[in-house]
């Protein structure tokens, strides 16, 4: 029996490929990265913008404290995939209802991304902050309930992120609306399933941050 | 019927885990959750790569996916 391959996750896939060639290891100049180890295992090396694979934002915060942004097109996978959930929910058996939202979902999501990958350190004004109630690094995030200046809000933390009343909900489930005087879940949309099913952030916040608060070497497998 | 929902951790088959972890390093950079003799575990985030030593089977052959990656 073999071992697979290991799609390995990074934040700057040239970056490898450089250290790669520099260190002799056969590469392609460009386009897909894959090798194999001195062992045998065959790796690919992919880059975080470009895929769905989207880490938490209070984890992504702590691993790349400078932000780091999903390319266009895996955010507007990442929001039509986002739409399907939420469809598949208001809608049970009816794949055809609110389908011509998806496009207006995915705006928004888009937004919501380019906040929450930017290290979910914005808010709006009035609104708590979902990502600094599920974070447990104060130094990452700004604490519950403070506010900030105008000039940092994200496009997404907006009021009028419902563009259509019909399917206004879409947006309140999948946290993609930010409305005055609510919790400020948007940043969540890469946990949306998880969200869906459990709207007690306390329980994610366990789930979600115990290895990073436990980091240190102790606990292994506590994810 | 539960359903696969994610990846905790994936283990990879090395012949020395030191030399693992060396040879790695020079390529991308990790924060090391833990290392035995025979094992090591790379931290990323919320999930982690766990390099085992003792790898006897060949190389991995045609084992990359075309399409579907994302």
């Amino acid at each position: 029996m073999r071992a697979g391959t290991l799609g390995l996750v990074v934040d700057d896939k040239e970056a490898v490929r450089a250290a790669l060639a520099d260190a002799g290891v056969a590469v392609a100049s460009s386009g897909g990265l894959r090798f194999d180890d001195p062992w045998g295992n065959s790796i690919e090396i992919v880059d975080y913008r470009d895929v769905q694979f989207t880490k938490a934002p209070a984890i992504l915060s702590v691993l790349a404290p400078e932000g780091l942004a999903k390319t266009e097109a895996a955010r507007a996978e990442l929001a039509r995939k986002a739409s399907r959930v939420i469809d598949e929910e208001e809608h049970p058996g009816d794949p055809e209802a609110c389908s011509l939202k998806a496009s207006s979902s995915a705006v928004h999501a888009d937004r919501s991304f380019i906040s929450m990958l930017a290290g979910g350190k914005r808010q709006s004004i009035g609104q708590s902050n979902a990502v600094a109630q599920l974070s447990g690094h104060a130094h990452a995030l700004p604490a519950d309930g403070h506010d900030i200046s105008g000039s940092q809000l994200a496009p997404s933390a907006r009021v009028d992120l419902a563009v259509d009343g019909h399917c206004a909900v879409l947006h309140e489930r999948a946290r993609l609306a930010a409305r005055i005087g609510q919790a400020r879940e948007l940043q969540q949309l890469a946990e949306t399933d998880r969200l869906l099913a459990d709207r007690n952030l306390a329980r994610v916040r366990r789930a979600v941050h115990r290895p990073i608060i436990a980091a240190g070497g102790a606990a292994l497998q506590r994810s | 019927m539960a359903r696969a929902i994610g990846i905790n951790h994936v283990a990879l088959e090395v012949g020395n885990v030191d030399e693992a972890l060396a040879w790695y390093s020079r390529f991308v950079d990790f924060e090391l959750r833990g290392k035995r003799s025979a094992m090591a575990w790379i931290d990323l985030g919320d999930q982690l790569i766990a390099l085992s030593a003792g790898r006897r089977q060949g190389p991995d052959e045609g084992r990359h996916p075309r399409a579907g990656r994302r």
